[in-house]
Order: C-alpha cells, then structure tokens, then sequence
C-alpha cells in the first residue's frame, strides 16, 4: 500500500467508522479523558494495521477487529491500574453542552449504562451484535465457534434485558 | 412487540447516539512515523557496529591467534551480542506493526508467544552478562595503557550492569504481560489459560 493510498484508506475509515470507533471507546471507558485517549490509541492501531488489509473480510469488520483488541489491552491495562476519578456518563468526547445532551434519548443512556453493567464476555458479544455483526462475523473476530457465539449472545441479551429492566 | 423487533430498536438506538468528535490524528500519526523512522536508525546503527565490532577483530586477527584463550573469548563475545541483537532486532520490528487479521484468540496466542520470546531474551541477556563478569578483569590485564585499562575496564562495567539491569526489567514486564494475557482469555473467552513457559 502507498503512503498515499494508505491515508486515503484512513480517511475513509474515519468517515465511515469513526462513530462506531467512539461507541467502542464509550463502552469500555467512562471517564471522558481516558475514552479519548482510547480512541486515539484505537485509531492509531487502525491506522498501523492498515497497510495489512488485504481484503479478506470487509473493512468494517477488519477496524472492528483491531478496535476490538485494544479495548481488551485497555481493560486489562485499567484493571491492572485502577484510577480513582468521578465518572461521566456522556456520550460525546467534547464537552457536551445542552444541545449535545438534549440530543441523547433515554433510551441511548439506558442503553450506553446497561452494556456497560455487563461482565466484559458479555459486553463484547452484545457490542458486536449491536453495531451489526453477524453470528459467524464475531465468531471469526473472536476465535470461536457460531455455536458457541449463539449460544453466549443469547445469555449476554438476557442479562442486557435485565439490565435495562433494573434501570 | 417481539424479540427481534425489541433488538432491533436497540440497535437502531445504539447507532443513532450523537456522534462523538474525533480527535485530531495528524499530530499522532506523524509522531509515530518518527518513532518508525528512529526505531529503523537505531537498529542500522546497532548492527553498524556490530559489524565493526567483527571488523575490527579481523583486522587483528593476527594479534588474536597467538592467545587462543583470546580468540575463544572473542568468538563468544561476538556469538552473544548477535543472538542478543538479532532477538531485540525482531522484538522491536514486530512492535512496529498491529498483527493483522488476527481473531482474539490467535491475538492472545501472539501476545503470548512474544512474550514468552521476551523472556528467553531476558534470561539470555542475564546469563550472557554472568558469564561475562570477567570481561572487565580482561580489558584491566590487557590493556597497554592506564587510559586503555580505565577505559576498557569502565565500559565493560557499564554494558553488564545496563545489561543486568535491562533483563530484570524486561522479565518483571514480561511476566506482567503473561499474566495479563492470562487473565483476559479467562476474562474474554471463558477459556483456562494456557500453560505459560
């Protein structure tokens, strides 16, 4: 790949994905300084993964793929050196002001709370799921079988539906 | 309403949250392609000198042969440094790229095995600089020179010391990153980790 055609990819990965990149983000980090420097730390491995996609899956799923493990590192890295900070519940990366926070239904915040409520097994396949993926696209993302992946997303949507019962 | 209705509305919800602003990537990614550049030069340095390092031992090669405790000392200096170089050749190589097209599972393995690599480099770099203790008392009692004595004496400390010091670090990161790895497979896909070393 040229440097050029390797930030043209880029760009389009950023028009095309970079909501789903901050939903991932939003996911698995509260606190709004460390969700940016997550998404920085996820398009920056985007971008250095880039030059090996070959096309063998979609691009989504390929972003998808490389987001998906830096949150993992991430998660560890957290649970390995807990903060102590008040968390923030927004959405959004800047500071959300009335129009941006007027913007966020209910529904959205419920939501962004209960996946984040899951054990991290859970969060993931209900992640996947809800930004489209299908059952045999997260099974090669993870590395295990459909099977296995039917039968642990209908347990992590059971315990999504709980958790917004609770809510 | 049915299931399939009810996650469908989850998702439509999920996707249609406001849009998050993204960081400006321009600066990041120029810093990294610096750090790509100085990581390339390092390397070429490191093996330059390698490489004038064998020079220099064929240039005296004359000298060497009438002391073949010398030459075996010098063979196994130079068979310690490549085995050392070429392993962080390869180490920080493959840090430069994110491994691509890798479910978790096989990521996992990946972290795993280059951890476990950076561990037997630990432990060769530890066992490298024990077995050269005496190289200071070598370049003390060869030296022609008081300069070349303190010279040669003070730079072999300080490469064993840096070297000692290195394979403690990199073992006690290496160890943490096993556990790491560890953790997430129980933690991500329920499965026992696999035996580590």
């Amino acid at each position: 790949m040229t440097a050029a055609a390797h930030d043209a990819t880029f760009k389009r990965v950023l028009a095309e994905h970079g909501a789903l990149l901050a939903r991932f983000a939003a996911s698995f980090e509260r606190d709004r300084v460390a969700r940016q420097d997550l998404v920085q730390d996820i398009l920056l491995a985007v971008w250095q993964a880039l030059p090996a996609f070959r096309g063998e899956s979609s691009l989504k799923t390929y972003v998808i793929g490389v987001a998906h493990r830096r949150c993992a590192s991430h998660v560890m890295r957290a649970v390995a050196q807990p903060r102590h900070e008040p968390l923030d519940e927004d959405w959004a990366d800047g500071q959300p002001g009335p129009d941006t926070l007027a913007q966020l239904g209910q529904q959205q915040e419920r939501l962004l709370a209960a996946v984040r409520a899951l054990p991290l097994g859970q969060r993931q396949l209900v992640l996947l799921a809800l930004e489209g993926m299908r059952y045999d696209e997260i099974a090669e993302l993870l590395g295990i079988s459909v099977n296995n992946v039917g039968v642990r997303l209908n347990r992590a949507k059971a315990a999504l539906k709980e958790r917004l019962e609770d809510a | 309403m049915n299931e399939q209705d009810d996650w469908a509305g989850l998702q439509e919800a999920w996707r249609g949250a406001a849009p998050a602003a993204l960081p400006d990537m321009a600066p990041m990614i120029a810093r990294a392609r610096r750090q790509r550049h100085a990581i390339l030069w390092l390397l070429a340095t490191e093996w330059a000198m390698a490489l004038a390092a064998v020079a220099l031992m064929v240039r005296h090669w004359g000298a060497l042969q009438a002391n073949w405790l010398m030459v075996l000392w010098c063979a196994y200096g130079l068979l310690a440094m490549a085995a050392v170089l070429a392993g962080s050749t390869r180490t920080r190589l493959a840090a430069l790229h994110e491994p691509a097209g890798a479910n978790l599972r096989d990521w996992l393995q990946l972290r795993r095995r280059r951890a476990q690599a950076g561990l037997r480099l630990a432990r060769i770099t530890r066992w490298s600089a024990l077995s050269m203790l005496p190289a200071p008392l070598v370049a003390l009692s060869t030296a022609r020179t008081v300069w070349g004595m303190v010279w040669g004496a003070t730079a072999m400390v300080l490469l064993l010391a840096g070297s000692w010091l290195w394979a403690r670090r990199r073992t006690a990161a290496m160890t943490r990153e096993l556990a790491d790895v560890d953790a997430l497979a129980r933690e991500w896909l329920d499965e026992d980790p696999a035996p580590t070393v």
